[in-house]
């Protein structure tokens, strides 16, 4: 059984009277997890907080079993880790290599030589060799996610927190991203937030649900399909009574809840049971 | 299985003073580069030729405005560049990054501050072109308080724009700074021999009290 590199007991963070976390307990060991939840869900909040970037309001957490509210520990932790944050803020007038190499001066890495290997091994990994040259205002929104993932996997981080890091990336990047995630995470602990099922179907060993600053789910990619076995039906007509309908690509319409008449049974999918978890929303509005 | 301390790598036992050094050689490295940087350097050698051309070599007032008034513009690009620089992180969205990284807000500050090194060898550089040239024409030959003045005049603006980065936290306050060294600096041209040593000890002190200043405001503790 793996080491738990995160210990979260009732951690709870307010913005003014909005509580974007509400007593959020969570064990993390090593591999991938992933947190789902729909916008606004506390997931970036949960991130920052694990990035030490943020302090809890309450509650107990500890990294490596280290504190990061003690300044110490929260300097050793940050040694330790790897934040690629939501908006990661680039230089536009750095090149890519200036950007990570700067970065890497941050975490530390003193010896030019050193660090100039490292930035260019990272930059590679990402598949960036060829750009690293390049300003960063010239590269494409799918490069640049490229290089805030180079910058955060410097030093061969033992923890690596990910927001989005999917977003705006082409099939074939987010292949390449799936490739590198797992590589990493054979010996380390990857936290990732995203809002493709699909990655983490594909990638997490562990899901975590998060909604409304609370975590309604905690388990494999298939315990959260599960959630929805029994009751994901293939059907030519919208089903009257389905908590949640939408017409698929070959023109059948996917529901889920209760049967439509002459419906087919089908396995559920990792988003069926999200969607089955968190869909309160309307028919109407999701299957038009 | 509950959490356990996992000792740390030893690799990555750094003393974050460490990373001063080479922070500061980035930062000193694209502060010289910085287009402003360069087209105020260009207007100094211009207005330096020029005052070899008006002025009686022997004139020891305009020998005083060369060592003064053509370092004003370099003086303000240079504040309001390391203003710029200071206020990247603030700037480009990146304050949530750097607040992920084992170097504090402190030590990037110590970076900036160090980096207006490689300001001074280029001032220092000026300087010294234009003490050459004004001797090679048989003119007057400087004490060493006038002849400093001038870069501590670019340490001083240095020191500004990064105190204004770090308590004033908006490009606009540059503009603020540039006004305030030219209502400072307005009694150099005019200053006798004598004055220098006095305008020197005022830049110098200023220079470590706004240096100070930017240190102590380390904003990188946890919200």
């Amino acid at each position: 059984m793996s080491v738990t590199a995160i210990e979260i007991v009732d951690v709870e963070k307010r913005f003014l009277r909005t509580y974007a976390l509400r007593s959020v307990s969570l064990d993390i060991g090593s591999g991938i997890t992933g947190f789902l939840g729909p916008n606004g869900a506390g997931k970036t909040t949960l991130l920052r907080i694990l990035a030490t970037v943020l302090a809890p309001d309450a509650g107990r957490l500890r990294l490596f079993g280290l504190d990061p509210a003690r300044t110490g520990d929260r300097l050793a932790i940050r040694r330790r880790l790897g934040y690629m944050p939501q908006e990661p803020g680039f230089h536009r007038h750095f090149t890519a290599f200036e950007f990570v190499d700067y970065v890497a001066i941050l975490k530390e890495m003193t010896d030019r030589r050193v660090r100039h290997d490292e930035v260019r091994r990272v930059l590679e990994l990402v598949g960036l060799e060829d750009v690293m040259g390049r300003k960063l205002k010239a590269l494409s929104g799918g490069m640049r996610r490229r290089v805030a993932l180079a910058q955060a996997l410097l030093g061969e981080p033992e923890l690596v927190v990910l927001d989005e890091p999917t977003a705006g990336l082409d099939p074939e990047q987010r292949l390449r991203f799936r490739e590198i995630v797992s590589v990493l995470a054979e010996r380390r602990t990857v936290v990732l937030s995203t809002h493709q099922t699909e990655d983490v179907a594909a990638l997490c060993e562990r899901v975590v649900v998060l909604n409304e600053g609370e975590i309604p789910f905690v388990g494999t990619p298939s315990e959260l399909a599960a959630l929805a076995r029994g009751a994901v039906w293939l059907a030519d007509e919208r089903g009257p009574a389905a908590q949640l309908s939408w017409r698929t690509g070959e023109g059948r319409h996917r529901n889920i809840g209760s049967a439509p008449e002459l419906a087919e049974l089908v396995e559920p999918t990792l988003e069926d049971g999200y969607l089955m978890l968190l869909g309160t929303r309307p028919r109407e509005e999701v299957g038009r | 299985m509950s959490a356990r301390s996992i000792p740390l790598p030893a690799a990555s036992r750094q003393r974050p003073r460490a990373t001063v050094l080479p922070l500061a050689r980035l930062e000193g490295r694209r502060l010289l580069r910085h287009p402003l940087i360069l087209l105020a350097a260009a207007l100094l050698l211009a207005l330096d030729f020029l005052s070899i051309l008006f002025f009686d070599e022997t004139d020891a007032d305009g020998y005083a405005w060369s060592l003064s008034v053509p370092f004003m513009p370099f003086a303000a690009a240079l504040l309001v560049v390391v203003n710029l620089a200071a206020l990247r992180g603030v700037r480009d969205g990146a304050d949530e990054l750097y607040g992920s990284l084992p170097t504090t807000a402190r030590t990037r500050t110590a970076a900036h501050l160090v980096s207006l090194a490689w300001a001074l060898a280029a001032t220092a550089l000026l300087v010294a072109l234009s003490v050459l040239a004004s001797m090679s024409r048989g003119g007057h030959v400087p004490g060493i308080f006038p002849a400093i003045t001038a870069p501590a005049m670019i340490a001083l603006c240095g020191a500004l724009g990064l105190a204004l980065a770090r308590w004033l936290p908006h490009s606009a306050a540059s503009t603020i700074g540039v006004v305030g060294l030219f209502v400072l600096v307005n009694g150099a041209g005019s200053a006798s021999e004598s004055r220098w040593g006095l305008l020197l000890l005022a830049f110098v002190a200023l220079t470590i009290l706004f240096g100070a200043l930017a240190l102590l405001r380390d904003r990188s503790r946890l919200t």
